[in-house]
C-alpha cells in the first residue's frame, strides 16, 4: 500500500518536472532567439533567412560585434506624433517629435513618477483608513470594496473626454492626477499590514507631542517600507511595460513601449525600417532588458508574500 | 486635571481629524472625477448626440434618448461572435489557465526540485511586456514555424489555426501572477494538517485535491471574481498581436471596445460608432456583469470545497 502511494506520488512529480521543463524551454528559448536575432543584419535574416542559426559574421559583423542595430535606433529614430482635439469650444493641437532618448526619458518619468506617487497614495489612504477612527475611514474602505467588486465596461471614450473638457487630456498633470488614485489590491494588502500594526507605535509619538505629519513619516513609512517598496517595484514594472494608457490618453508623449508598438505594427519605410526584423527585435530587447536586470537584482522583493485571501463584502 | 486631561484630548482629536482631512483631500477629488465623474459621464455620452458645430469650433450636442443604445444593440447583434470570443476566453481560463496555475503552484509549494527555477520562470510574462512576448510569439509560430517545417504559413495567418493559437498564447503566459497568489496561499497551510494526513496514507493527488485545493480556495474566489468582473475588458492580447490591423472576426469584446475607442470621434462616421453607441455599449456589459459577478461570488463561497 505505502509502496504503490510512494510510487504513485513519483510518477506525479516526474511528469510535472517534464511538464515544466517543457514550458521553461518554450518561455525562455523565444527571449534567446530574440536576443540573438536582434545582433543580426537584416541581410543575414531577412534576405538570407538565416533565422534559426547564430549570426552569420560575413554579414553580420557590424551588428554583431558593434551592435549597431543597438545604436542606430538612437540615432535613426523620430516619431512624430500629433493630436488635435476641443476642450469646450477651444481647439488644442499637441505635436511631438521624439527620438528613442526622448521615449526613454517618458517612459522613465511614466514609470518611475507614476509608481511612486500610486504606490505612496495607496499606503498613505490604507494607513488612514486602518488607524484613524473617524466614520469618513470606514466609507473610504468600503468604497475601495465596492469599485473592486462592481466592474464597469467601456469608460474609454468617457474618461478622454473628462479628461479633454477638464484640460488634463496628453498631459503629465492629467497623468500624474489619475496616479492619485487609491483603491485595488495593493491598498487591501497595506490595510491588512497597518491593522495588525501595534497602536503602541503612534501612541508612543503622540505622547512625546509629535505631530500626526510627523509620525506618519518618522514611524509609520520607516515601518511600511519592505511593502512600499515591493509595491512601487511592481507598479513601476507594469508602468515600463504599459503602451495602451499612453496611447489613449498621451498621444503625443510616447512612452519606449509606446514606440515599440508603433514600429512593430505600423508600416514604416527607410531610417531605422533598413535595419528591417532584426531591427524591430531589437527596439523589443531595449525595453525588456532594464526590466530583466532589475528583476534579476531584486527578484525576491518582486515575487515576495504578494497575496490575497478571500475579498469580504 | 481631568478637565485639562479632556480638552488635550479634544485637541488631538480634532487635529488628527483635520490631518486625515487634508491626507485624503486630493486622492478623493481624484476618485470623484476619475470613477464617480467618469461613470456618470458614460451614463450621459450614452444619452447624447455629437454633431459638429457649425462655427466650425467644438459640437451641438443634443438628447438622443434610446438611439445610442438600439445602436449599440444592432452592432452587438451584427457582431455576436465577440460575445462568445469574449466567453470562450473566459472559459479557458477557468477552466485551462487556473487549473493549470493551481497544479504548478503545488509544485512550488511543495518544494519539489527546481521549484525556485520554475518559479521564475513561471513569473516571466509579468515581468516582461506582453507586446515584447507577443513579437516573440508571433516570430515562434511564424517565420520560425515555417522555417522549420516549410508550411505555407504560419498559424496566425491560417485562419484554421489563428484563434487556436491566440488561445494558447493566453494560457502561456497566464501563470506569473496566479502562480504566485495560489503557492503564498498554499503557503499558510498548516503543516501538521498535511502531516497527519499522509500518516494516514494520503497520496500526493488526495492530498491536492482534499488540504491544499480547499486551502487556497478564498484565493481562487477572489482571483475567479476579478476574472469574470473582466470578462468584457480582457483584450486577450489581440491589440499586442495585431494592433490596429485587427483580425475583426476573432475580436473579443474588450479587444473592439479600446480599438475603437482609441480611434472613435465623439461624432458617428459612415464606418466608426461614436463614442456615444461605445458609452452604450460598455453600459449594456456593466447592467449584465454586476448581478453576475455578485451571484458568482455567493455561489462559489457557498459551494467551495471546504478541508475534510
Amino acid at each position: 500500500m505505502k509502496k504503490s502511494k510512494n510510487k504513485l506520488n513519483k510518477v506525479v512529480v516526474i511528469a510535472l518536472f517534464v511538464i515544466l521543463v517543457v514550458y521553461a524551454i518554450s518561455m525562455l528559448f523565444p527571449l534567446l532567439w530574440g536576443f540573438l536575432t536582434s545582433l543580426k543584419s537584416s541581410l543575414d535574416f531577412d534576405t538570407l533567412r538565416n533565422v534559426l542559426g547564430f549570426p552569420d559574421m560575413e554579414y553580420s559583423n557590424d551588428t554583431f560585434f558593434k551592435l549597431s542595430n543597438y545604436t542606430s535606433m538612437f540615432k535613426d529614430i523620430n516619431l512624430s506624433r500629433s493630436v488635435s482635439f476641443f476642450a469646450g469650444n477651444e481647439e488644442i493641437i499637441h505635436n511631438s517629435e521624439n527620438t528613442v532618448w526622448t521615449m526613454l526619458f517618458n517612459s522613465l518619468f511614466y514609470a518611475l513618477g507614476g509608481s511612486l506617487v500610486s504606490a505612496f497614495v495607496t499606503m498613505c489612504m490604507a494607513y488612514l483608513c486602518a488607524k484613524y477612527k473617524v466614520k469618513a475611514a470606514k466609507w473610504i474602505y468600503g468604497m475601495v470594496i465596492v469599485t473592486m467588486t462592481i466592474p464597469t465596461v467601456g469608460s474609454y471614450p468617457s474618461t478622454i473626454t473628462l479628461l479633454r473638457s477638464l484640460n488634463l487630456y496628453d498631459s503629465w498633470l492629467g497623468y500624474f492626477f489619475q496616479k492619485f488614485h487609491f483603491g485595488g489590491m495593493y491598498f487591501l494588502l497595506f490595510y491588512a499590514f497597518y491593522e495588525t500594526l501595534s497602536d503602541a507605535y503612534c501612541e508612543a509619538a503622540e505622547i512625546d507631542g509629535a505631530s500626526q505629519l510627523r509620525i506618519m513619516f518618522s514611524v509609520i513609512i520607516p515601518l511600511s517600507m519592505t511593502i512600499f517598496s515591493t509595491v512601487t517595484l511592481i507598479v513601476f514594472v507594469q508602468l515600463w511595460n504599459d503602451y495602451q494608457t499612453p496611447l489613449l490618453y498621451m498621444p503625443t508623449k510616447p512612452t519606449l513601449a509606446f514606440g515599440i508598438h508603433y514600429f512593430t505594427n505600423k508600416t514604416v519605410s527607410g531610417g531605422f525600417a533598413e535595419r528591417g526584423e532584426p531591427g524591430k527585435i531589437a527596439l523589443c530587447m531595449l525595453l525588456a532588458i532594464p526590466v530583466l536586470i532589475l528583476f534579476i537584482a531584486l527578484k525576491d522583493k518582486i515575487m515576495g508574500n504578494i497575496t490575497i485571501g478571500g475579498i469580504k463584502g | 486635571m481631568a478637565e485639562k486631561r479632556n480638552r488635550l484630548h479634544h485637541r488631538r482629536d480634532r487635529s488628527k481629524k483635520i490631518f486625515f482631512a487634508i491626507m485624503v483631500a486630493l486622492p478623493l477629488l481624484q476618485f470623484a472625477v476619475m470613477y464617480v465623474g467618469v461613470n456618470a459621464n458614460s451614463f450621459i455620452m450614452a444619452f447624447q448626440h455629437y454633431e459638429n458645430a457649425a462655427s466650425g469650433k467644438g459640437f451641438d450636442i443634443t438628447f438622443a434618448g434610446i438611439d445610442n443604445f438600439q445602436e449599440a444593440w444592432t452592432l452587438l447583434s451584427e457582431k455576436s461572435y465577440m460575445l462568445e470570443i469574449s466567453l470562450t476566453g473566459f472559459l479557458v481560463t477557468m477552466f485551462i489557465s487556473y487549473p493549470l496555475a493551481l497544479i504548478f503552484s503545488f509544485y512550488i509549494y511543495k518544494k519539489y526540485p527546481f521549484s525556485g527555477f520554475f518559479k521564475t520562470v513561471l513569473f516571466l510574462p509579468q515581468i516582461i511586456s506582453s507586446l515584447i512576448f507577443s513579437t516573440l510569439f508571433k516570430y515562434m509560430v511564424g517565420t520560425v514555424y515555417t522555417e522549420l517545417t516549410g508550411a505555407a504559413m504560419g498559424f496566425l495567418s491560417d485562419p484554421d489555426t489563428t484563434f487556436g493559437t491566440v488561445l494558447f498564447f493566453n494560457v502561456w503566459v497566464s501563470f506569473g501572477i496566479n502562480v504566485l497568489m495560489f503557492s503564498n496561499a498554499m503557503g499558510n497551510i498548516d503543516e501538521s494538517v498535511v502531516e497527519s494526513a499522509q500518516l494516514d496514507g494520503v497520496n500526493i493527488i488526495q492530498e491536492f485535491f482534499h488540504i491544499t485545493i480547499p486551502s487556497a480556495w478564498p484565493t481562487v474566489v477572489s482571483c475567479t471574481i476579478i476574472t469574470v468582473a473582466g470578462i468584457f475588458t480582457n483584450q486577450m492580447y489581440l491589440y499586442d498581436l495585431f494592433g490596429d490591423g485587427g483580425k475583426f472576426e476573432i475580436a473579443s469584446i474588450g479587444y473592439f471596445l479600446y480599438q475603437k475607442a482609441s480611434i472613435a470621434d465623439m461624432v458617428k462616421t459612415p464606418t466608426e460608432p461614436s463614442m456615444g453607441i461605445l458609452s452604450a455599449l460598455g453600459l449594456i456589459f456593466t447592467f449584465i456583469l454586476v448581478p453576475t459577478s455578485m451571484l458568482l461570488k455567493k455561489l462559489l463561497t457557498k459551494l467551495g470545497p471546504s478541508v475534510d
